[in-house]
């Protein structure tokens, strides 16, 4: 263990729960966190936000241990030292951290997840003790206000109640109340009647006196919930102050920058008159519910590009796999003027659905065919002769059309996996584009793909547009919606919460309405 | 994007790209390199095997009448395997195969005692009640969502039960024409007509599974299910045909067993469990790196040739079980290292 433990009974009353100062991080000469200081005083919920790319998930990769500070610094812990960058040495002071995903077992129960932590108590050295690492289980969850079946397996539980076991878990071998927990984005896929059981659990350890840092996106968690909130802001801290002081649209306005002066109320839905587009409507979504979303009402038109934006949980995840029929809905859907059946993804796509799916890997690519077998998988009826794949056929389609998608020829017969994430994505687009749809849907266009091919993927798309089609896609990434879409709608707590379009459509207009919208 | 740049300015046009027509080549002008050992290895081995025998057993093993009988031998295994094949080129096991062979035969034999129909008609029913079994897997598998392995390994069970239910444990000796055994024992020249099946089947399969739509849906299922879905394929449907169609295959080896071996027992089925899928996995090293009929054929030429060969040499049956167990390991561990050295890229 580095450092001394210097710990008297006063510092434990007046020192900060959490205390890091002058932490810079940079990766390849690009500097991602400026100088940043975090103080957490006991017994307080300390928010922290900011944007994509502010430095915020850096910051909680350098307090976990992930990355290593630029240079050497201590933080504290209730008066205890622990080096930053070094895991164990955080973990030994009682710093503990609950991420997104949780890192739960589902198939287990939460009994069985506490003891993956923290072994099983055991009689003699060899049997498991049921009966003391239940009571165990049961009283660190129930200090933490949750009363559920210790037994049932931790899938079967609700988002809080999983959440909670995330919670027991990480500080479960941490009897005394010096410990600081970091809460990243925990209510992210959350519905909001299961947050406000989630946060009676952090106010339960705000009352044992812990230090919590919150991480959020949704900016009325912040209200809700924490004492003081730091904001971040392109790797520095810009504001760290008492939560109650700060207005909504003053938070905004630090995590954007306080340009975005516009409050949601004052942006008019663009109709879509501005735009311009024939009369040609191709896809029409009338209140369609799904998980994390409802009511959304959507009309798209031949020739126009409409993004949906949303931060992650807002519910903009659901609209592209609700309307492709690979998650429930309810609502109307209809394509190309037919009534699309929920379901099943065929539905969508005999109507003339084009979806590119967010997950490249696992739910476009089949790895085991060829360039030209991905390429034209979905159409291979159009190369039937006589009952068989008319493989000339197929292949001059190929050779056409990775001309198109600029992707090397020469890869045509070889494994899907050999060409670049952004080749990859040029083949999914181009397996749609070859249908001529009347909808290319795409869930998160870009990701993983290189700046060469993004632009060549707006321009097959903007192309498209041209040929009949209307392009729809849902993003993370403002600046590509700003950039490539002709309107935006915004999705916040899984509604519409505006449109923008013309002038009106920037980026700052679409965060700042991603993250303004109230319930 | 908003400027006004188009794919047209940008890209090569159509045209161009039909200049580019030169490396749409015919299948059967791609080949005349050597064979690369890496996806060949099956090939080399059964040169090797068959050089050995010939070498150790002059005039013995490399003769008209052993090749034939080799070839008989496997080629019911042959036909098992290119059914079960179907069904794992679709991401699903079938363990029932064997089973549901067993069970034609003895229904085929138990029939011929039983009624006077002509044995196409014993044949059809035969083959019809199989195609049934094949079914229920495919119901269970791909509509009820239950596991495959699980669901095969238990209809194997039941139809194992069926068939003893028909034999009543007793062996039965069948009815049949002489026109019918010479199906199984007979052939054209030195050409065993059991052979002739498997070579028009294994045919038929490659045509199927590398060149019909239907076919590159079922890799794709087996590839990758989610994917395939969301291309707008039918998921369910493709894994029901798939388990539909091992079970009427099971069913025609069924009764090729029972015009070859005469005589109904419960054992003579699931004796082709292991040796057919030894087959298929094999086979599945070999070529394509994916389940396949050349790779699998040439697994059974393998194994067959070494069998008799070992058999030849005076090896005690024991051998045969070890024999086929060995190749498999030594197969898959070729296949897994192969796969590792392609991943990290190749």
């Amino acid at each position: 263990m580095p450092g001394d433990h210097v710990v008297s009974g006063d510092a434990v009353r007046s020192t900060a729960a959490l205390r890091v100062s002058g932490v810079s991080k940079s990766f390849n000469g690009t500097t991602v966190l400026h100088d940043v200081d975090l103080e957490v005083p006991p017994g307080t919920v300390h928010a922290l936000v900011g944007h994509n790319g502010s430095g915020k998930s850096t910051l909680i990769k350098v307090l976990a241990g992930y990355h290593r500070p630029d240079h050497a610094v201590d933080g504290h812990v209730f008066g205890e030292v622990f080096r930053l960058g070094d895991h164990t040495s955080a973990d030994e002071v009682g710093l503990r951290f609950v991420h997104q995903d949780l890192g739960l077992v589902d198939a287990l129960s939460a009994v069985d997840n506490l003891a993956l932590g923290a072994g099983y108590l055991t009689r003699g050295r060899t049997v498991i003790d049921w009966r003391r690492s239940t009571e165990r289980t049961w009283e660190v969850i129930r200090s933490l206000g949750f009363d559920f079946d210790v037994h049932r397996p931790v899938g079967e539980l609700g988002a809080a109640q999983r959440a909670g076991v995330a919670i027991a878990r990480a500080l479960q071998d941490w009897s005394g109340k010096r410990a600081v927990i970091v809460l990243d984005e925990p209510t992210a896929a959350m519905p909001s009647k299961e947050a406000q059981t989630l946060f009676r659990a952090v106010r339960r350890l705000r009352e044992q006196g812990l230090g919590v840092v919150y991480v959020t996106h949704h900016l009325n968690e912040v209200h809700d919930l924490a004492d003081e909130v730091t904001v971040l802001r392109g790797g520095r801290v810009v504001a760290t102050r008492p939560a109650a002081e700060l207005s909504h649209d003053d938070l905004v306005d630090l995590i954007l920058g306080g340009a975005a002066s516009t409050p949601a109320a004052a942006l008019p839905s663009a109709p879509s008159s501005t735009s311009p587009v024939n009369d040609g409507v191709v896809l029409e979504a009338k209140d369609l519910t799904t998980v994390g979303l409802s009511g959304f009402n959507l009309t798209l038109r031949v020739g126009e590009v409409v993004g949906i934006a949303g931060v992650d949980g807002s519910g903009r995840g659901s609209v592209i796999p609700a309307m492709a029929g690979v998650i429930p809905r309810a609502g109307s859907l209809t394509v190309g003027g037919a009534e699309v059946a929920p379901g099943e993804p065929r539905h969508a796509i005999k109507a003339g659905l084009g979806p590119v799916p967010a997950d490249r890997l696992r739910t476009a690519v089949v790895p085991d065919l060829d360039v030209t077998a991905n390429l034209s998988i979905a159409s291979l009826g159009s190369f039937r002769r006589f009952g068989l794949v008319d493989a000339q056929a197929e292949r001059r389609d190929a050779v056409d059309w990775l001309s198109r998608l600029t992707v090397d020829l020469g890869k045509a017969n070889d494994p899907i996996l050999t060409l670049s994430g952004g080749n990859q994505q040029k083949v999914i687009v181009g397996r749609w584009l070859r249908r001529q749809p009347k909808v290319i849907a795409l869930d998160e266009p870009t990701q993983g793909v290189d700046v060469g091919a993004r632009g060549h993927i707006y321009a097959l798309l903007r192309d498209a547009t041209r040929s009949g089609s209307g392009v729809l896609m849902a993003s993370t990434d403002s600046e590509e919606l700003a950039a490539e879409c002709d309107r935006v709608v915004v999705v916040a707590h899984g509604r519409i919460v505006g449109e923008l379009a013309g002038d009106q459509l920037t980026v700052q207009a679409i965060d700042s309405l991603a993250l303004s919208a109230k319930k | 994007m908003r400027t006004d740049v188009t794919i047209e300015e940008q890209l090569p046009t159509t045209d161009r790209a039909a200049d580019a027509d030169v490396s749409v080549v015919p299948f059967w002008r791609r080949v005349p390199r050597p064979l690369p050992f890496s996806r060949y290895s099956g090939v080399y081995g059964l040169v090797l095997v068959i050089a050995y025998f010939t070498i150790t057993l002059p005039g013995v093993f490399f003769s008209e009448v052993t090749l034939t009988t080799a070839l008989a031998s496997v080629a019911i295994t042959g036909v098992l395997a290119i059914g079960v094949m179907i069904p794992f080129a679709a991401g699903l096991f079938d363990l029932s195969f064997a089973s549901v062979a067993g069970f034609s035969m003895v229904m085929m034999i138990w029939l011929s005692v039983q009624t006077t129909y002509p044995e196409v008609v014993l044949a059809a029913v035969a083959i019809a009640v199989a195609t049934a079994v094949g079914a229920m897997n495919g119901l269970l598998v791909a509509y009820v969502k239950l596991q495959s392995f699980v669901v095969t390994l238990a209809m194997s069970s039941v139809v194992l039960g069926l068939a003893e239910y028909l034999t009543k444990g007793a062996q039965i000796y069948g009815l049949f024409t002489q026109e019918f055994k010479n199906l199984g024992r007979g052939g054209i020249g030195p050409v065993p007509y059991l052979v002739i099946v498997l070579a028009v089947l294994a045919f038929v399969a490659w045509v199927w599974l590398e060149h019909t739509p239907a076919g590159r849906k079922t890799l794709a299922v087996g590839s990758n299910p989610v994917a395939s879905r969301l291309a707008g394929i039918h998921v369910a449907r493709v894994q029901f045909l798939a388990l539909v169609a091992s079970g009427a295959i099971a069913g025609l080896a069924g009764v090729l067993l029972a015009s070859q071996v005469g005589i109904a027992s419960t054992v003579t089925g699931p004796g082709y469990l292991f040796p057919t899928i030894a087959a298929v996995f094999l086979g599945a090293t070999q070529v394509r790196g994916r389940v396949n009929v050349g790779g699998t054929v040439i697994a059974l030429l393998l194994i067959g040739a070494g069998i008799k060969g070992l058999q030849l040499s005076g090896a005690e049956p024991w051998v045969t079980h070890t024999f086929n167990g060995t190749i498999l390991l030594i197969a898959i561990a070729a296949g897994t290292w192969r796969t590792r050295r392609a991943s990290v890229g190749h």
